[in-house]
Protein backbone atom coordinates (compact mmCIF):
# COMPACT_ATOMS: atom_id res chain seq x y z
CA UNK A 1 0.00 0.00 0.00
CA UNK A 2 2.91 2.46 0.68
CA UNK A 3 3.75 2.43 -3.07
CA UNK A 4 0.77 3.71 -4.36
CA UNK A 5 0.87 6.54 -1.75
CA UNK A 6 4.37 7.38 -2.90
CA UNK A 7 3.50 8.78 -6.27
CA UNK A 8 3.35 12.99 -6.13
CA UNK A 9 -0.11 12.97 -7.53
CA UNK A 10 -2.66 11.34 -4.74
CA UNK A 11 -4.97 8.58 -5.43
CA UNK A 12 -7.94 10.95 -5.17
CA UNK A 13 -6.93 13.33 -8.18
CA UNK A 14 -6.35 10.05 -10.12
CA UNK A 15 -9.58 8.33 -9.37
CA UNK A 16 -11.11 12.26 -9.75
CA UNK A 17 -9.30 11.77 -13.30
CA UNK A 18 -11.33 9.07 -14.61
CA UNK A 19 -14.46 10.84 -13.49
CA UNK A 20 -13.43 13.58 -15.62
CA UNK A 21 -13.96 16.02 -12.67
CA UNK A 22 -10.72 17.99 -13.03
CA UNK A 23 -10.44 21.19 -14.89
CA UNK A 24 -8.20 21.72 -17.60
CA UNK A 25 -5.37 22.62 -15.75
CA UNK A 26 -5.04 19.56 -13.41
CA UNK A 27 -5.98 17.55 -15.76
CA UNK A 28 -3.14 18.70 -18.15
CA UNK A 29 -0.67 18.03 -15.02
CA UNK A 30 -2.57 15.13 -14.60
CA UNK A 31 -2.08 13.53 -17.90
CA UNK A 32 1.87 14.81 -18.38
CA UNK A 33 2.02 12.84 -14.83
CA UNK A 34 0.89 9.81 -16.53
CA UNK A 35 3.22 9.14 -19.61
CA UNK A 36 5.89 8.86 -17.57
CA UNK A 37 5.01 7.45 -14.59
CA UNK A 38 3.86 4.09 -15.59
CA UNK A 39 2.76 3.09 -12.22
CA UNK A 40 -0.02 5.70 -11.95
CA UNK A 41 -0.97 5.32 -15.63
CA UNK A 42 -1.52 1.42 -14.75
CA UNK A 43 -3.59 2.16 -12.17
CA UNK A 44 -6.12 4.99 -13.70
CA UNK A 45 -6.64 1.86 -16.60
CA UNK A 46 -7.02 -0.50 -13.47
CA UNK A 47 -9.76 1.93 -12.10
CA UNK A 48 -11.49 2.18 -15.84
CA UNK A 49 -11.42 -1.54 -15.98
CA UNK A 50 -13.20 -1.81 -12.77
CA UNK A 51 -15.71 1.12 -13.58
CA UNK A 52 -16.63 -1.33 -16.77
CA UNK A 53 -16.71 -4.60 -14.99
CA UNK A 54 -19.12 -3.12 -12.42
CA UNK A 55 -21.15 -1.81 -15.33
CA UNK A 56 -21.29 -5.39 -16.51
CA UNK A 57 -21.91 -6.83 -13.60
CA UNK A 58 -24.91 -4.16 -12.39
CA UNK A 59 -26.58 -3.99 -15.34
CA UNK A 60 -28.79 -6.90 -15.38
CA UNK A 61 -30.28 -5.10 -11.84
CA UNK A 62 -31.95 -2.66 -14.03
CA UNK A 63 -33.48 -5.08 -16.45
CA UNK A 64 -34.39 -7.10 -14.01
CA UNK A 65 -37.91 -6.93 -14.95
CA UNK A 66 -37.76 -8.13 -18.05
CA UNK A 67 -35.52 -10.95 -18.29
CA UNK A 68 -34.71 -12.73 -14.87
CA UNK A 69 -32.74 -16.17 -14.43
CA UNK A 70 -33.84 -17.54 -11.56
CA UNK A 71 -34.99 -21.09 -11.39
CA UNK A 72 -37.42 -21.64 -8.19
CA UNK A 73 -40.97 -21.55 -9.69
CA UNK A 74 -42.47 -19.40 -7.34
CA UNK A 75 -39.97 -16.66 -7.77
CA UNK A 76 -40.40 -17.59 -11.28
CA UNK A 77 -44.29 -17.08 -11.33
CA UNK A 78 -43.38 -13.69 -9.13
CA UNK A 79 -41.36 -12.93 -12.47
CA UNK A 80 -43.47 -13.62 -15.29
CA UNK A 81 -45.83 -11.48 -13.74
CA UNK A 82 -43.48 -8.71 -13.37
CA UNK A 83 -41.96 -9.38 -16.81
CA UNK A 84 -45.85 -8.89 -18.19
CA UNK A 85 -46.16 -5.71 -16.42
CA UNK A 86 -43.15 -4.30 -18.49
CA UNK A 87 -44.41 -5.09 -21.66
CA UNK A 88 -47.52 -3.03 -20.62
CA UNK A 89 -45.32 -0.40 -18.84
CA UNK A 90 -43.89 -0.73 -21.95
CA UNK A 91 -47.07 -0.73 -23.93
CA UNK A 92 -48.27 1.80 -22.18
CA UNK A 93 -45.14 4.44 -22.88
CA UNK A 94 -46.80 4.31 -26.57
CA UNK A 95 -49.71 4.74 -25.75
CA UNK A 96 -48.74 8.05 -23.99
CA UNK A 97 -46.79 8.92 -27.20
CA UNK A 98 -50.05 8.27 -28.96
CA UNK A 99 -52.05 10.35 -26.60
CA UNK A 100 -49.79 13.34 -26.28
CA UNK A 101 -47.91 13.47 -29.06
CA UNK A 102 -50.71 14.65 -31.36
CA UNK A 103 -51.85 16.94 -28.17
CA UNK A 104 -55.10 17.25 -29.50
CA UNK A 105 -56.33 18.53 -26.77
CA UNK A 106 -53.96 21.98 -27.02
CA UNK A 107 -55.89 22.71 -30.18
CA UNK A 108 -59.47 21.73 -29.72
CA UNK A 109 -61.55 24.50 -28.72
CA UNK A 110 -63.62 22.82 -26.94
CA UNK A 111 -63.02 22.56 -22.88
CA UNK A 112 -64.53 19.13 -22.50
CA UNK A 113 -62.52 17.33 -25.18
CA UNK A 114 -59.66 18.84 -23.43
CA UNK A 115 -59.84 18.38 -20.18
CA UNK A 116 -60.78 14.27 -21.18
CA UNK A 117 -57.60 14.26 -23.09
CA UNK A 118 -55.99 15.68 -19.82
CA UNK A 119 -57.73 13.23 -17.58
CA UNK A 120 -57.09 9.77 -20.25
CA UNK A 121 -53.41 11.07 -19.81
CA UNK A 122 -53.23 11.36 -16.32
CA UNK A 123 -54.91 7.43 -15.71
CA UNK A 124 -53.00 5.87 -18.08
CA UNK A 125 -49.64 7.23 -16.48
CA UNK A 126 -50.81 6.43 -13.25
CA UNK A 127 -51.78 3.05 -13.48
CA UNK A 128 -48.49 2.34 -15.99
CA UNK A 129 -45.99 4.15 -13.04
CA UNK A 130 -47.82 2.30 -9.93
CA UNK A 131 -47.60 -1.47 -11.82
CA UNK A 132 -44.50 -0.88 -13.15
CA UNK A 133 -43.08 -0.04 -9.86
CA UNK A 134 -44.10 -2.64 -8.05
CA UNK A 135 -43.24 -6.35 -8.06
CA UNK A 136 -46.65 -7.01 -6.50
CA UNK A 137 -49.52 -4.73 -5.68
CA UNK A 138 -49.77 -4.27 -2.24
CA UNK A 139 -52.13 -2.50 -0.19
CA UNK A 140 -49.48 0.06 0.60
CA UNK A 141 -51.75 2.86 1.57
CA UNK A 142 -54.90 1.60 3.79
CA UNK A 143 -58.16 1.58 3.02
CA UNK A 144 -58.51 4.64 5.37
CA UNK A 145 -56.93 6.58 3.84
CA UNK A 146 -57.63 5.79 0.08
CA UNK A 147 -61.40 6.98 1.60
CA UNK A 148 -60.41 9.92 2.27
CA UNK A 149 -58.40 10.90 -0.45
CA UNK A 150 -61.07 9.49 -2.71
CA UNK A 151 -63.74 11.84 -0.83
CA UNK A 152 -61.62 14.63 -0.87
CA UNK A 153 -62.32 14.15 -4.80
CA UNK A 154 -65.42 13.05 -5.31
CA UNK A 155 -67.70 14.51 -2.36
CA UNK A 156 -68.32 13.91 0.48
CA UNK A 157 -71.11 10.86 -0.01
CA UNK A 158 -68.33 9.28 -2.21
CA UNK A 159 -67.12 5.48 -1.12
CA UNK A 160 -64.59 3.18 -2.23
CA UNK A 161 -66.10 1.20 -5.11
CA UNK A 162 -66.77 -2.49 -4.33
CA UNK A 163 -66.02 -4.28 -7.39
CA UNK A 164 -66.65 -7.91 -6.29
CA UNK A 165 -69.60 -8.55 -8.33
CA UNK A 166 -67.30 -8.20 -11.16
CA UNK A 167 -64.72 -10.60 -9.51
CA UNK A 168 -62.15 -7.46 -8.93
CA UNK A 169 -60.65 -6.81 -5.47
CA UNK A 170 -59.20 -4.01 -4.34
CA UNK A 171 -55.56 -3.86 -3.72
CA UNK A 172 -53.61 -0.65 -3.42
CA UNK A 173 -54.14 2.64 -4.76
CA UNK A 174 -52.36 5.99 -3.86
CA UNK A 175 -53.47 9.87 -3.89
CA UNK A 176 -51.93 12.27 -6.52
CA UNK A 177 -51.71 15.37 -6.73
CA UNK A 178 -52.25 16.55 -10.34
CA UNK A 179 -52.00 19.88 -12.28
CA UNK A 180 -55.96 19.66 -12.23
CA UNK A 181 -55.54 19.47 -8.25
CA UNK A 182 -56.14 16.20 -6.40
CA UNK A 183 -56.26 12.38 -7.59
CA UNK A 184 -56.52 9.42 -6.48
CA UNK A 185 -55.85 6.04 -8.49
CA UNK A 186 -57.32 2.78 -7.11
CA UNK A 187 -55.88 -0.66 -8.00
CA UNK A 188 -58.04 -3.57 -8.10
CA UNK A 189 -57.30 -7.10 -9.35
CA UNK A 190 -59.02 -10.66 -10.10
CA UNK A 191 -58.44 -14.18 -9.74
CA UNK A 192 -56.42 -14.27 -12.46
CA UNK A 193 -54.05 -11.50 -11.98
CA UNK A 194 -55.29 -8.91 -13.97
CA UNK A 195 -55.36 -5.33 -12.81
CA UNK A 196 -57.73 -2.56 -13.58
CA UNK A 197 -57.33 0.97 -12.31
CA UNK A 198 -60.15 3.38 -11.66
CA UNK A 199 -58.95 6.73 -11.62
CA UNK A 200 -60.75 9.99 -9.95
CA UNK A 201 -59.37 13.36 -10.82
CA UNK A 202 -61.14 17.33 -10.93
CA UNK A 203 -62.82 18.33 -13.27
CA UNK A 204 -64.43 22.30 -14.23
CA UNK A 205 -67.61 22.40 -13.20
CA UNK A 206 -69.02 22.69 -16.69
CA UNK A 207 -67.81 20.15 -18.55
CA UNK A 208 -69.44 17.27 -18.98
CA UNK A 209 -68.79 14.11 -21.18
CA UNK A 210 -70.56 10.51 -22.06
CA UNK A 211 -68.24 7.46 -21.48
CA UNK A 212 -65.54 7.70 -24.22
CA UNK A 213 -63.52 4.55 -24.83
CA UNK A 214 -59.44 5.06 -26.20
CA UNK A 215 -57.78 1.61 -27.11
CA UNK A 216 -53.86 1.48 -27.80
CA UNK A 217 -51.60 -1.10 -27.60
CA UNK A 218 -53.38 -3.31 -25.62
CA UNK A 219 -54.59 -1.29 -22.72
CA UNK A 220 -58.37 0.52 -22.63
CA UNK A 221 -59.02 3.25 -21.20
CA UNK A 222 -62.94 4.13 -20.59
CA UNK A 223 -63.27 7.54 -19.14
CA UNK A 224 -66.18 10.58 -18.39
CA UNK A 225 -66.71 13.94 -17.06
CA UNK A 226 -69.75 14.45 -15.00
CA UNK A 227 -70.23 17.47 -12.20
CA UNK A 228 -66.64 18.29 -11.30
CA UNK A 229 -65.18 15.15 -11.83
CA UNK A 230 -62.96 13.34 -13.74
CA UNK A 231 -63.16 9.15 -13.62
CA UNK A 232 -61.46 6.99 -15.67
CA UNK A 233 -61.03 2.98 -15.68
CA UNK A 234 -58.08 1.57 -17.28
CA UNK A 235 -57.03 -2.22 -17.64
CA UNK A 236 -55.52 -4.50 -20.13
CA UNK A 237 -59.84 -6.67 -20.74
CA UNK A 238 -61.98 -6.09 -23.20
CA UNK A 239 -63.64 -2.80 -23.88
CA UNK A 240 -67.12 -4.54 -22.95
CA UNK A 241 -65.68 -5.70 -19.42
CA UNK A 242 -63.82 -2.35 -18.86
CA UNK A 243 -67.50 -0.30 -19.53
CA UNK A 244 -69.23 -3.06 -17.05
CA UNK A 245 -66.52 -2.13 -14.73
CA UNK A 246 -66.53 1.57 -15.11
CA UNK A 247 -70.57 1.53 -14.50
CA UNK A 248 -70.02 -0.34 -11.30
CA UNK A 249 -67.27 1.58 -10.32
CA UNK A 250 -69.15 4.63 -10.63
CA UNK A 251 -72.15 4.08 -8.69
CA UNK A 252 -69.72 3.95 -5.86
CA UNK A 253 -69.39 7.83 -6.10
CA UNK A 254 -72.86 9.10 -7.30
CA UNK A 255 -74.30 8.21 -3.74
CA UNK B 1 -41.86 18.31 -25.01
CA UNK B 2 -41.56 14.89 -22.71
CA UNK B 3 -43.75 14.71 -19.90
CA UNK B 4 -43.08 14.42 -16.08
CA UNK B 5 -44.16 10.72 -16.54
CA UNK B 6 -42.99 9.44 -19.23
CA UNK B 7 -39.34 10.77 -17.91
CA UNK B 8 -39.96 9.10 -14.75
CA UNK B 9 -40.77 5.98 -16.38
CA UNK B 10 -37.62 5.56 -18.43
CA UNK B 11 -35.89 6.32 -15.06
CA UNK B 12 -37.49 3.18 -14.06
CA UNK B 13 -34.66 0.76 -14.58
CA UNK B 14 -32.04 3.09 -13.03
CA UNK B 15 -33.96 3.34 -9.94
CA UNK B 16 -34.45 -0.09 -9.58
CA UNK B 17 -31.16 -0.56 -9.69
CA UNK B 18 -29.99 1.54 -7.43
CA UNK B 19 -33.00 0.37 -5.29
CA UNK B 20 -30.97 -2.84 -5.46
CA UNK B 21 -28.35 -1.60 -4.61
CA UNK B 22 -29.53 0.25 -1.14
CA UNK B 23 -31.52 -2.35 -0.11
CA UNK B 24 -29.59 -5.73 -1.19
CA UNK B 25 -32.75 -7.63 -1.75
CA UNK B 26 -35.58 -7.50 -4.00
CA UNK B 27 -38.63 -7.89 -1.83
CA UNK B 28 -37.86 -4.69 -0.40
CA UNK B 29 -35.58 -3.05 -3.31
CA UNK B 30 -39.45 -3.42 -4.96
CA UNK B 31 -41.05 -1.92 -1.74
CA UNK B 32 -38.54 0.86 -2.02
CA UNK B 33 -38.82 1.35 -5.54
CA UNK B 34 -42.88 1.87 -5.46
CA UNK B 35 -42.22 4.29 -2.55
CA UNK B 36 -40.10 6.57 -4.66
CA UNK B 37 -43.03 6.72 -7.16
CA UNK B 38 -45.69 7.05 -5.21
CA UNK B 39 -43.77 10.29 -3.58
CA UNK B 40 -41.99 11.91 -6.88
CA UNK B 41 -45.79 11.46 -8.21
CA UNK B 42 -47.04 13.30 -5.17
CA UNK B 43 -44.43 16.23 -5.55
CA UNK B 44 -43.57 16.51 -9.17
CA UNK B 45 -45.18 20.35 -8.35
CA UNK B 46 -42.14 20.35 -6.33
CA UNK B 47 -39.73 19.84 -9.11
CA UNK B 48 -38.36 22.84 -11.00
CA UNK B 49 -38.24 22.01 -14.21
CA UNK B 50 -34.46 23.16 -15.23
CA UNK B 51 -33.31 21.26 -12.06
CA UNK B 52 -31.63 17.79 -12.62
CA UNK B 53 -34.62 15.46 -12.95
CA UNK B 54 -32.85 12.03 -12.43
CA UNK B 55 -30.67 13.59 -9.42
CA UNK B 56 -34.19 14.07 -7.66
CA UNK B 57 -35.03 10.98 -7.92
CA UNK B 58 -32.26 9.41 -6.79
CA UNK B 59 -31.90 11.52 -3.80
CA UNK B 60 -35.93 10.77 -3.47
CA UNK B 61 -34.97 7.37 -3.12
CA UNK B 62 -32.24 7.92 -1.36
CA UNK B 63 -33.92 10.00 1.20
CA UNK B 64 -36.60 7.28 1.80
CA UNK B 65 -33.98 4.72 2.47
CA UNK B 66 -32.06 6.48 4.91
CA UNK B 67 -35.23 6.96 7.12
CA UNK B 68 -36.49 3.73 6.67
CA UNK B 69 -32.77 2.51 8.14
CA UNK B 70 -32.76 5.17 10.53
CA UNK B 71 -35.98 4.06 11.74
CA UNK B 72 -36.28 0.09 11.44
CA UNK B 73 -33.94 -2.49 12.98
CA UNK B 74 -32.00 -3.16 9.78
CA UNK B 75 -32.30 -6.64 8.56
CA UNK B 76 -29.02 -8.90 8.81
CA UNK B 77 -26.59 -8.00 6.16
CA UNK B 78 -25.38 -11.69 5.36
CA UNK B 79 -26.86 -11.55 1.50
CA UNK B 80 -24.82 -14.29 0.19
CA UNK B 81 -23.63 -13.78 -3.37
CA UNK B 82 -25.87 -16.90 -4.33
CA UNK B 83 -28.68 -15.94 -2.80
CA UNK B 84 -29.03 -12.19 -2.94
CA UNK B 85 -28.15 -11.76 -6.21
CA UNK B 86 -27.66 -14.73 -8.99
CA UNK B 87 -31.28 -13.87 -9.05
CA UNK B 88 -30.74 -10.09 -10.13
CA UNK B 89 -27.64 -10.09 -11.52
CA UNK B 90 -27.32 -13.02 -14.31
CA UNK B 91 -25.89 -15.96 -13.07
CA UNK B 92 -22.48 -15.43 -11.69
CA UNK B 93 -20.18 -18.30 -13.82
CA UNK B 94 -21.84 -16.88 -16.56
CA UNK B 95 -20.64 -13.09 -16.20
CA UNK B 96 -16.88 -13.16 -17.49
CA UNK B 97 -14.79 -14.34 -14.62
CA UNK B 98 -13.13 -10.50 -14.09
CA UNK B 99 -17.22 -8.95 -14.12
CA UNK B 100 -18.28 -12.26 -11.83
CA UNK B 101 -15.18 -11.30 -9.41
CA UNK B 102 -15.53 -7.38 -9.16
CA UNK B 103 -19.43 -8.29 -8.76
CA UNK B 104 -18.19 -10.44 -5.50
CA UNK B 105 -16.04 -7.34 -4.56
CA UNK B 106 -18.39 -4.58 -4.81
CA UNK B 107 -20.78 -6.83 -2.54
CA UNK B 108 -18.11 -7.14 0.17
CA UNK B 109 -17.95 -2.92 0.36
CA UNK B 110 -19.89 -1.32 3.01
CA UNK B 111 -22.97 0.34 2.11
CA UNK B 112 -21.06 4.36 1.46
CA UNK B 113 -18.87 2.97 -0.90
CA UNK B 114 -21.12 0.79 -2.70
CA UNK B 115 -23.68 3.58 -3.31
CA UNK B 116 -21.04 5.80 -4.51
CA UNK B 117 -20.04 3.60 -7.25
CA UNK B 118 -22.79 3.23 -8.16
CA UNK B 119 -23.75 6.66 -8.92
CA UNK B 120 -20.78 7.73 -10.03
CA UNK B 121 -19.38 4.63 -11.86
CA UNK B 122 -22.16 2.99 -13.30
CA UNK B 123 -25.48 6.18 -13.17
CA UNK B 124 -22.70 8.67 -14.64
CA UNK B 125 -23.54 11.07 -12.23
CA UNK B 126 -21.10 14.17 -11.42
CA UNK B 127 -19.41 14.51 -7.62
CA UNK B 128 -21.88 17.61 -7.53
CA UNK B 129 -25.17 15.47 -8.30
CA UNK B 130 -23.62 13.03 -6.10
CA UNK B 131 -22.99 15.02 -3.39
CA UNK B 132 -26.94 16.51 -3.41
CA UNK B 133 -28.06 12.42 -3.55
CA UNK B 134 -26.14 11.75 -0.59
CA UNK B 135 -26.45 15.53 1.18
CA UNK B 136 -22.86 15.51 1.38
CA UNK B 137 -20.03 17.45 0.74
CA UNK B 138 -18.49 17.57 -2.69
CA UNK B 139 -14.81 16.95 -1.00
CA UNK B 140 -16.19 14.17 0.82
CA UNK B 141 -17.67 12.34 -1.82
CA UNK B 142 -14.24 12.75 -4.27
CA UNK B 143 -12.11 11.53 -1.21
CA UNK B 144 -14.56 8.89 -0.22
CA UNK B 145 -15.09 7.70 -4.46
CA UNK B 146 -10.90 7.13 -4.47
CA UNK B 147 -11.22 5.23 -1.66
CA UNK B 148 -13.58 2.91 -2.72
CA UNK B 149 -12.35 2.37 -5.73
CA UNK B 150 -9.14 1.38 -3.68
CA UNK B 151 -10.98 -0.93 -1.57
CA UNK B 152 -12.40 -2.79 -4.19
CA UNK B 153 -9.05 -3.14 -6.01
CA UNK B 154 -7.62 -4.75 -2.52
CA UNK B 155 -10.31 -7.57 -2.27
CA UNK B 156 -9.85 -8.20 -5.77
CA UNK B 157 -6.28 -8.56 -5.19
CA UNK B 158 -7.34 -10.66 -2.36
CA UNK B 159 -9.27 -12.68 -4.20
CA UNK B 160 -6.57 -13.36 -6.56
CA UNK B 161 -4.11 -14.35 -3.97
CA UNK B 162 -6.95 -16.86 -2.91
CA UNK B 163 -7.06 -18.51 -5.64
CA UNK B 164 -3.43 -19.08 -6.54
CA UNK B 165 -2.99 -20.36 -3.38
CA UNK B 166 -6.02 -23.26 -4.15
CA UNK B 167 -3.62 -23.96 -7.82
CA UNK B 168 -0.95 -24.84 -5.35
Amino acid sequence: VKDRQASPIGLEELSAYVDGELDSGRRAVVERHLSNHGEAAGRVSAYRRQDDYLRQALAPLADEGVTEPLAIAQQRRARDDRASRWRMAAAAALLLLVVGAGSWWYQTERAGERRMAELVHEAVTAHVAYLSSSGAVNLRSERSKLAEALRQVAGARAVLPDLTPLGYELTGGMPLDEAAGPAVLLVYRNRSGEVVTCYFGRNGPKEETPYAIKESHGINVVSRLEGGLGYAVTGSVTSDELMKIAELGYRAISG
Amino acid sequence: VTSFEERLIAELPALRRYGRVLCREREAAEDLLQDCVERALRRRHLWRRPGNFRAWLFRIMHNIHANDVRWRARRPRSVALEEGHTGAAAPVQELRAEVGQTLAAFEQLGDDQRQLLVLIAVEGFSYREAARILALPEGTVMSRMARARERLLDIRDGQARDRVRRIK
